[in-house]
């Protein structure tokens, strides 16, 4: 997206948080505006010259959430920036079409698990520094699409004792440029490719972060290069989230198949599996320590894989996040990460919080 | 045995004294003095101060944060809540983030929350009760 065009979408967004609706109706108008800023360190001791990373990394950002409630619309705006980028991560307009149901339509998080959903920018939300590999944001090396330009139908079917939790995704399928995957924004060229997700999940009790599901998507992710047109990618995952009194547990695992189409006719399928396991134990009130173990399983002579040059097949990380306040937190993590472009020992610092 | 029956009743006099201290602790949810609102359920209580909607005579309720006193908030997540209070922000978050849900109302004084039941009648809160019992403009719903 071009730079006048993120300021005039930005300035709106800002324009509508300020001025929305004017001074009428104020009793159905609800606004929440959030903000997570964060300051974070990496290190990689024993990095070599020729590889083309810095050993030393600081990141300075927040990202900003907007939220509107009008009678039966809605409104979600999110802004991520840091010294790097200046990111438009989501500007969803939603109806409510039930209770409990929600029609949204804009640009929105690819609901692929658990992780993705419930924190995605939001860092002080998730104990670790680093999100699991499989779910890397698509500017930095992610194989997944993480966002959607399009139309999701979110909401919640009640059991007797638990509800079922749904998203259903539909909309333009990213493109697998010279730098990675390039999720459709304001303004970038379509290829009129689709993509389409579906998410379903069930909690025992509402009240209960405790919760499992599935993950089905469906992807025409088109190439640039000279060789290859597009790749139709499936996904299937299974994820599971349980949160009992002092510990909490996270896993997922994917099944992603792609067949890429070359342009000789000729067609090349490989599917690859991504799995992690992140612990968390609370120590003491204000004392985490957590540990995850990631794996990938196929990816050797996975043609789509080969497309971003690097396979990182394993990470395990270990870190202990202290909260020091009810709202700001700093963690420290060690991960060591096998294959991949970032092939390192990478020790973290980092604070973040949550406003107001 | 005069030594011994004195030093009884002085232990019992320590621990009635102490225990009329822990019943002043007790945590009560308090309301409008004039609202008719029957007491909630575990559940229903945990659901308003998620932020989801509980529906009661036809209205919605809306929760409110006591946040005068660190030890009242600690036994509201204990006792309420049943989630440490990491647990409970990283909830409430999310729900804001995830379905633009609006999170309950804070306050740090007990007089500001006074001021608000009485201005509303569907407006649920929670303080000790030895300060509820002071307050004739509100009613202890129930006590925890």
């Amino acid at each position: 997206m071009t730079k006048k065009l993120k300021f005039l979408v930005i300035s709106t967004i800002l324009l509508i948080c300020t001025e929305t609706f004017g001074s009428e109706d104020q009793a159905s108008l609800e606004q929440n505006f959030l903000f997570f800023p964060f300051a974070h360190v990496e290190y990689r001791p024993g990095i070599h010259a020729d590889q083309n990373l810095d050993a030393l990394e600081v990141e300075i950002g927040s990202d900003f959430i907007y939220l509107l409630n009008y009678r039966k619309i809605r409104v979600l705006a999110e802004i991520f920036a840091t010294n790097e980028e200046l990111e438009i991560e989501r500007l969803q307009f939603g109806i409510n079409l039930a209770r409990d149901k929600t029609l949204w339509l804009g640009r929105f998080h690819t609901p692929l698990g658990y992780w993705n959903s419930n924190y995605h920018h939001g860092l002080y939300l998730q104990t670790s520094v680093h999100r699991p590999g499989i779910i890397e944001y698509e500017d930095a090396g992610g194989a997944l699409p993480n966002h959607i330009t399009g139309a999701l139908l979110d909401g919640q079917q009640y059991t007797e004792n638990g509800v079922f939790n749904y998203a259903l995704a539909a909309g333009l399928a990213p493109t697998l440029g010279h730098h990675g995957l390039e999720p459709y924004t304001l303004g970038s060229i379509s290829h009129k490719k689709l993509h389409g997700l579906l998410k379903i999940s069930y909690q025992f009790d509402e009240t209960d972060p405790t919760e499992s599901g599935l993950v089905v998507g469906l992807s025409r992710i088109n190439v640039e290069n000279n060789i290859i047109d597009e790749s139709l990618q499936s996904i299937f995952g299974i994820f599971s989230h349980q949160s009992q009194e002092s510990y909490r547990i996270t896993t997922s695992a994917y099944v992603v198949r792609n067949r890429l189409s070359y342009e000789s006719a000729k067609k090349l399928s490989n599917s690859f599996v991504a799995a992690y396991v992140h612990a968390e134990y609370d120590m003491a009130t204000k004392w985490i320590i957590y540990a995850r173990a990631e794996r990938m399983f196929g990816y050797k002579d996975d043609p789509y894989l080969a497309l971003f040059g690097h396979n990182e097949s394993q990470r395990n990380l270990a870190g202990v996040r202290f909260d020091i306040t009810r709202r700001q937190a700093i963690s420290s993590e060690v991960s060591q990460r096998v294959g991949g472009h970032d092939d390192h020992t990478h020790v973290s610092f980092q604070w973040s919080a949550v406003f107001p | 045995m005069i030594r011994k029956t004195l030093f009884i009743l002085l232990l019992s006099f320590s621990c009635s004294f102490v225990m009329s201290g822990e019943l002043d602790r007790t945590l009560v949810v308090v309301i409008n003095h004039d609202s008719e609102l029957a007491p909630l359920n575990a559940k229903e209580l945990r659901k308003l101060y998620l932020g989801l909607k509980v529906k009661k005579n036809g209205e919605h309720l809306k929760p409110v944060q006591n946040y005068s006193d660190d030890v009242l908030h600690e036994v509201f997540l204990q006792k309420i809540m049943f989630m440490t209070s990491r647990t409970y922000q990283r909830q409430l978050k999310l729900r804001t983030i995830r379905k633009g849900i609006k999170p309950p109302v804070e306050f740090s004084s007990n007089k500001s929350i006074v001021e608000l039941l009485m201005n509303n009648k569907h407006s649920v809160a929670y303080m000790w009760k030895a300060e509820a019992e002071r307050i004739s403009d509100i009613r202890v719903l129930q006590s925890f």
